[in-house]
């Protein structure tokens, strides 16, 4: 689905090198400490990032995105259900929203966000809101793999929770793919089948406890 | 009825200030979602500079006689051969990520000295151009009232037919890019459009009237809404109530019309801001 092959990474000089391959199915949760090079990375699977010289990217499939936060202070008042129904609109035709595109919104909106506030300005909603509003934007596209950028910052542990438990039936109901990057011990290790870690410029496969305790480090825990 | 209609003495000025009022907010509204509000500001003003260089080089044999006896024409020439150009460099500049707002404001500011410059030199054409910098609702002809309705109409509806696309390129770049949509392509059309409108608006109505109807309305309206519907909705209403109010205002006092639909908008501005803190508080 996304293959890196001798990617050099990074923003004006060189953060990391890496060989990645993501299949369907695969849930991989990237780890590091800041500044390691994770976003940029997630940026370059986007392609948002361009790779240096020598380096391949192959991507198929649609891709999805979940932003950090920042990214939702909108100029213009947007509701939820305005922004997902836009997001929406990005995987189909620009003139219409599909009766069967509509359906799958209205899934995606009934299972990530509560009726409550689907119709509320996004500036009004709490970042563990704002978080599930990013992630069924996402998800109404139905991509084939989800790259999410920090979902647990700044986010409380019930939406945490709720979070993880969509993105867990996503990939395993659908067998879709699912990067994942952060650097907090968080909810969606029970999911994960992938576990790496950026450090000194090098992208490194590690077990879920070393993924965890290095983690944790990070975060400044005693070890 | 149409007859009657059109031996009304205000028509003409009334349907140019509704259709500004109505039209240009829909254009600003772009502006604003893609953080460009001081390219709504700076667009008119450099405007402006083109319509005097167009006259002044008409003047100098440059551009056909032909063109040149006819004022109108002459304006709008110059006002679509400078704003087209301005609206899509200032979208390479700002795609190229570097100071947008420092260079805008020292180009709005440039143009302005330059056009003064320019029309202490005393071109032809020099009542006219001092007509279209106070706002020029007044003396709208037929020709001119056609000329923008169908250039900023079919515009706007352009704008409208795609404005999902839109919304979506210019409040998200990102997402859109990793979604397969080609950005570049989007965002450039919605500023060829801009320019197409403020060009035609600036040599029709002047540039006070089309900065004070191009992103003001839509500033204010975001004030007062929460959705991305209604917020279309009452930046039209606003800029159409500013634009006529304002237009009543300079027919009432007999003060040039680019200054007073100006002046209303921004009471209504400052109306809506004080409204806003109030509801925080």
């Amino acid at each position: 689905m996304i293959t890196l092959e001798n990617a050099v990474i990074g923003y004006t000089i060189p953060l990391l090198q890496c060989d990645l391959k993501i299949a369907p199915g695969d849930f991989v949760l990237v780890g590091g400490p800041n500044g390691a090079g994770k976003s940029a990375l997630l940026r370059t699977i986007a392609g948002l990032l361009k790779l240096r010289e020598g380096s391949r990217v192959q991507r198929f499939g649609q891709l999805g995105w979940v932003p950090q936060q920042g990214i939702l202070r909108w100029p213009l008042p947007v509701t939820a259900r305005e922004m997902i129904h836009l997001g929406a609109s990005a995987a189909g035709p620009w003139w219409k929203t599909s009766r069967k595109a509509e359906q799958h919104c209205q899934t995606i909106m009934a299972e990530v966000l509560e009726p409550g506030w689907i119709d509320r300005p996004v500036a009004e909603l709490s970042g563990g809101q704002r978080q599930r509003v990013l992630l069924a934007r996402a998800l109404a596209t139905n991509p084939d793999c989800l790259l999410l950028d920090e979902p647990t910052a700044g986010v409380d542990v019930k939406s945490q929770a709720l979070l993880a438990e969509v993105l867990g039936r996503y990939q395993s109901e659908r067998g879709r793919a699912v990067v994942l990057v952060t650097h907090e011990p968080n909810p969606f290790l029970p999911n994960a089948n992938r576990f790496l870690q950026v450090a000194s410029g090098q992208l490194t496969p590690v077990t879920s406890n070393h993924w965890n305790q290095e983690t944790a480090t990070h975060n400044g825990a005693p070890c | 009825m149409l007859e009657a209609l059109l031996d009304f003495p205000f028509w003409r000025p009334i349907c140019a200030a509704l259709s500004l009022g109505l039209l240009l907010p829909i254009f600003g509204r772009n502006l604003v979602l893609g953080r460009c509000v001081l390219l709504g500001l700076a667009a008119p003003q450099i405007t402006m500079l083109g319509i005097v260089v167009a006259f002044n080089l008409a003047a100098m044999q440059w551009i056909g006689l032909q063109i040149f006896q006819d004022e109108g024409k002459l304006a709008i020439l110059g006002g679509l051969a400078a704003g087209i150009p301005t609206l899509l460099l200032a979208g390479r500049l700002g795609a190229s990520q570097r100071l947008v707002e420092p260079v805008l404001l020292c180009v709005y500011l440039g143009a302005g000295s330059a056009t003064n410059l320019l029309l202490a030199a005393g071109p032809v054409g020099e009542p006219y151009l001092r007509d279209l910098l106070q706002g020029r609702l007044l003396l709208v002809s037929e020709g001119a009232l056609l000329a923008l309705l169908t250039f900023v109409g079919a515009g706007a509806g352009i704008c409208l037919f795609f404005q999902r696309r839109l919304l979506l390129v210019l409040s998200d770049p990102e997402y859109a890019q990793i979604t397969g949509i080609k950005v570049a392509r989007w965002k450039q059309a919605q500023l060829l459009l801009g320019g197409m409108a403020t060009g035609m608006a600036v040599a029709v109505a002047g540039p006070t009237v089309t900065f004070a109807l191009l992103v003001l309305p839509a500033l204010t309206s975001a004030m007062l809404t929460k959705s991305l519907n209604a917020h279309l909705y009452v930046s039209c209403l606003l800029g159409a109530v500013g634009a006529l109010g304002g237009f009543a205002l300079s027919l009432w006092r007999d003060w040039p019309s680019g200054d007073c639909v100006t002046g209303t908008v921004c009471v209504i501005y400052a109306a809506a801001l004080s409204y806003a803190r109030r509801k925080e508080c």
